[in-house]
């Protein structure tokens, strides 16, 4: 179930509404929202609800064992029996086939011939994100952060709570369970919000991501022999626009589903095309992931404090996975890469400068390196996008072909580019005030406001259904 | 975790709640409003006649549209067919993805190819009366278009329509083979995709037939079929006229196989169509620094396929399976530079085949990159029936004469059906091609009439048959109404069609076709042939 679809806001309007209706009832109204989470799920693959219980009765029971148990070597066990299961489900179903067949390419270069069985399996929508957020509650729980919940439904709710399910933000359990355990409390202004990024969220998926997706980005990238070396430039700078408002569109609009029912989920970004360096911008830009990955893998591998050979080691660590966390493919192997290749050399550079943490750049040099961050996040975006290498190496030939005419990058697509960047960097206050005005609406006006957005984004959607791209991870 | 009193809400949160009605209940009055106002319409949020809200949660997920499959992954509606039919004409409307009125394919029909003869989908076919011929077309099934197959010779469509008479009589091991060539809207396997699912689901399921060893960096696309390759091809393409022998294979790709290549090809369990498989023809040069591919089916113990000879020459492996599911693998086999064309995925019939070879970027004249002797051997081994050229779309924003481009023609259809008789030809014209003048108007290239007459002139004078793809779309201005069309059925690059629009052609293709040969069964041709 997408979220811009009518399905989605009439199972929004009944979720919301049961949830409201048992505010007296904790009991039932987990239930039920444990119920509407799964038949959200359900929608798409019915069995597969199988793998998202298992691993929530799995941590939950792990949860109480680590916590029950002042015994090391029993924490300990039931940790690793998380870990195994959660990553093990992932290792099956993510990455088994690529690693299986990575194995027999490589093995075929070196002229044997090994042979191992290949799943038919495929991806659970959400399962890079849940598990994930499952593991932090073992984690957690481990290092004596939090206390586990005994009511398995609230633990369940917080792994399958519908509006981030599929695709984050990657919640804490630490920020999740107490909402689900207080007393349920929400303000006009929560309510007006909520609606307010449900808006936002659908403008920037529907009538930017989706519009540059299906009228350049997927054509280029189907056939990039047929456009010219600035198309191809074109595109890419389209799919960086795309790929932000189609992720952000999302989490926008969970966000906005879930304040709706007075529960506030955390950013997930913050203008990421705003950085100034690789670090920032990850810092930027699917920041639950980062954050995940720096609390979780980072820090305990020792982070910066065993020396600077192993910091960079650890970095370099940490983002290779974070490529790789979005696909089992060469290409996101070599995003990662990439990605940790720059990271690296940013602390390299960083440290050589030996600049403090509170220096402030100059207007001009600030924008200088926004502009070089952006080119280098737009370019490595080839390998985000491209379907195999050999469609990334013929993408990025395409760039040095020598041909400059863009006659088939339609008007539309140009507005559309111009509008997305322009109000990507003009001042955070001017969409807040946007978001105020909106606040400050009686509530008749605003429903006519939001009216009137979805008659809009009916008029210019395309056809078909895009899917969101984090859907796929 | 702390125990809570949740009995009672604040009042702030009654009041935000009571925010949360209000808004609920505007947007409800005002979604009322566009059932009551005609102008507001459009804006209806469901329609009668639509899938009821939710009721996906309660569909097998199976039968959910695919995202980015055939049909665009959109439901036609009641609204959109009475949208389409009033802006774009009743045959397009017919032909929208699951209003075109042709049988759907059902894993259980389309798998057993006699039941799904005698046993049809349609009810009205199902309940036709006794006295009928042994094969016969229910003028019901091709209802809805309005633009036929010409074949003013009837040399163009008779091999074609002996070879369907035979498979529909279900006569054993009797294969009607489509080969259809064409441009980037063939590449998609799109048209022929829909096509294909028809023919086999009305006549019966014969295979996949023709893949490309691999995709490469080429958009090619086989639908419904298990197709998986590693990047250790090296392709040398017809297009490109990378191979100076001409020798690129009935696909047009040689590939070259390096240390570590790999493919595999086999039936897709999730496929409507073509979930079972009789044997696999692996197609490949001989030549005198050919290697070793090891070939496996299955769970069995590879073999080695010896590829070397003093002489170039095409060859043809067969492996003969158990009708049903089943997975092939070419692999590298260490030695040499193994040097295969494509994999032919079929079954022992009867039931049809439908290749499908979209060449994208292609002008009809780069056909005559091939080796006259090549091709023509390459068709006659595959045992194709009817030759499809579907060219034209990339000629339009070309500086062309039309005599040049029809005498072009000529010469292309000469070289692909290399004067056999035997071997139907049809000519399929291209889709609309438009693009914005300077007041921002979409209008049709003032080439493409040009094109159409010159193609049509074409295969007049080689005897082939003709369809007016661009005529079915609407002729002049076609793309433009296509693009406008709510569900969309142009891209904004004015030259291809979306998942829908192509579903539209290939309904009207098939429907074209099963016209053809009710009026071919009916025929004093017919009957002199039999």
């Amino acid at each position: 179930m997408l979220f811009h679809s009518l399905d989605y806001f009439i199972f929004l309007a009944i979720a919301v509404l049961g949830y409201w209706l048992l505010h007296s009832q904790p009991m039932s109204r987990l239930v039920f929202l444990f119920g509407a989470s799964c038949a959200f799920y359900m929608a798409w693959h019915p069995a597969y609800i199988v793998l998202i219980l298992g691993s929530a009765v799995l941590d939950y029971t792990a949860g109480l064992r680590i916590h029950r148990s002042n015994n090391p070597r029993v924490r300990k066990a039931w940790l690793i029996a998380s870990l195994c299961g959660n990553l093990g489900l992932l290792g099956v179903f993510k990455y088994y086939n690529f690693f299986v067949q990575a194995a027999g390419d490589t093995a075929g270069l070196l002229g044997m011939d090994v042979r191992l069985p290949l799943l038919n399996v495929l991806l659970p929508v959400g399962i890079s994100f849940y598990t994930f957020q499952t593991l932090s509650y073992s984690i957690d729980i481990y290092r004596r952060k939090i206390e586990p919940t005994r009511n398995f439904f609230r633990f369940a709710v917080f792994v399958t709570y519908f509006p981030q399910l599929v695709a984050g933000p990657i919640v804490r359990a630490s920020e999740f369970l107490p909402q689900l355990s207080c007393r349920l409390s929400v303000s006009s202004e929560q309510i007006s919000r909520g609606l307010f990024w449900i808006l936002v969220g659908l403008v920037k998926k529907v009538a930017v991501a989706d519009y540059l997706s299906v009228n350049l980005v997927d054509r280029v990238f189907d056939n990039p022999e047929l456009f010219t070396s600035s198309e191809v430039v074109v595109a890419l700078y389209a799919f960086t626009m795309q790929i932000y408002c189609d992720f952000s569109g999302y989490t926008d609009v969970a966000r906005g589903s879930a304040l709706l029912m007075g529960i506030r989920l955390p950013e997930n970004f913050d203008r990421p095309y705003q950085a100034t360096n690789p670090a920032e911008f990850w810092r930027r830009w699917h920041m639950t992931l980062s954050s995940w990955l720096r609390d979780y893998l980072y820090f305990p591998l020792g982070g910066s404090r065993r020396g600077p050979i192993r910091a960079y080691f650890n970095l370099w660590l940490t983002m290779f996975l974070i490529g790789l966390w979005h696909g089992a493919s060469w290409t996101f192997v070599w995003y990662g890469l990439l990605q940790a290749g720059a990271m690296v050399l940013h602390r390299a550079a960083y440290r050589a400068s030996k600049r403090t943490k509170d220096a402030v750049d100059p207007w001009s040099v600030r924008v200088s390196k926004v502009f070089f961050c952006l080119q280098f996040v737009v370019f490595s975006r080839i390998l985000f996008r491209a379907t195999s290498v050999d469609n990334a190496v013929d993408v990025t030939s395409r760039i040095f072909s020598g041909t400059s005419s863009v006659a088939q990058v339609s008007a539309g697509v140009w507005a559309l580019l111009a509008v997305s960047f322009i109000a990507h960097y003009v001042p955070r206050q001017v969409i807040g005030s946007m978001e105020t005005s909106f606040v400050r609406l009686p509530a008749p006006l605003q429903a006519a406001t939001l009216a009137t957005g979805a008659a809009i984004l009916s008029m210019i959607a395309t056809s078909a259904a895009v899917p969101y791209i984090y859907f796929q991870f | 975790m702390t125990r809570t009193n949740e009995s009672s809400l604040s009042a702030e949160t009654r009041e935000a709640l009571g925010r949360l009605g209000v808004v609920a209940m505007t947007l409800a009055c005002l979604m009322l409003l566009t059932y009551q106002v005609p102008n507001l319409h459009r804006f209806r949020p469901w329609v009668p006649g639509e899938p009821p809200p939710l009721s996906s949660l309660f569909t097998k997920w199976e039968e959910l549209p695919t995202f980015a499959g055939a049909g665009g992954g959109y439901r036609s509606t009641q609204r959109t067919r009475a949208r389409v039919r009033e802006e774009l004409g009743a045959a397009v409307e017919a032909n929208l993805g699951d209003a075109s009125g042709v049988a759907k394919p059902s894993r259980s029909e389309a798998s057993h190819s006699k039941t799904s003869r005698s046993k049809t989908s349609n009810s009205k076919r199902s309940a036709r009366p006794s006295n009928l011929p042994p094969v016969y077309v229910d003028p019901e099934e091709y209802a809805g278009i309005d633009i036929f197959i010409s074949d003013p010779t009837g040399r163009g469509m008779r091999p074609f329509y002996k070879a369907l008479l035979r498979t529909a009589l279900g006569k054993p091991r009797a294969m009607t083979r489509i080969t259809h060539y064409g441009d980037s809207s063939i590449a998609t396997d799109l048209i022929t995709h829909t096509a294909r699912r028809q023919l086999q689901v009305r006549f019966g399921d014969g295979g996949h037939g023709f893949i490309l060893v691999a995709k490469g960096y080429l958009p090619y696309r086989h639908r419904d079929v298990y197709h998986r390759a590693s990047d250790g091809w090296v392709l040398r393409e017809l297009l490109r006229r990378h191979d100076r022998t001409g020798f690129y294979g009935l696909g047009g790709i040689q590939f070259r196989g390096r240390p570590g290549a790999w493919a595999r090809f086999g039936t897709d369990e999730e496929a409507p169509v073509g979930n079972a498989v009789s044997r696999f023809d692996v197609y490949f040069q001989r030549h005198e620094r050919g290697g070793d591919l090891l070939i496996r089916v299955d769970d069995d113990d590879p073999r080695t396929l010896e590829t070397r000879s003093e002489a170039m020459e095409d060859a043809v492996e067969r492996i003969e399976v158990p009708d049903g599911p089943h997975r092939l693998e070419l692999r590298f086999g260490g030695r040499g530079q193994p040097r295969v064309y494509g994999v032919v995925l079929e079954r022992n019939g009867p039931g049809v085949v439908y290749d499908s070879i979209g060449l994208v970027g292609a002008r009809a004249a780069r056909l005559l990159n091939y080796d006259a002797t090549h091709i023509a051997g390459q068709l006659r081994r595959r045992e194709t029936d009817l030759l499809i050229l579907g060219f034209g779309g990339n000629e339009a924003s070309d500086k062309i004469k039309r005599e040049t481009y029809e005498s072009d023609y000529v010469q292309v259809i000469r070289r692909m059906r290399a004067g056999r008789e035997e071997l139907g030809c049809l000519v399929f014209a291209p889709l609309d091609q438009a693009e914005r003048d300077e007041r921002g108007r979409i209008v049709t290239f003032e080439s493409v009439p040009d094109i159409v007459e010159a193609q049509r002139s074409a295969a007049e004078h080689e005897g082939c048959a003709f369809y007016d793809t661009w005529a079915a779309m609407g002729g002049e201005g076609g793309m433009a109404r296509w693009y406008k069309s709510r569900p969309r059925l142009a891209l904004d690059d004015f030259r291809h069609a979306t998942p829908a629009g192509y579903e539209v052609l290939g309904n009207m293709l098939y429907k074209a076709l099963l016209k053809g040969f009710a009026e071919w069964l009916s025929s004093a041709d017919h009957d002199r042939d039999n």
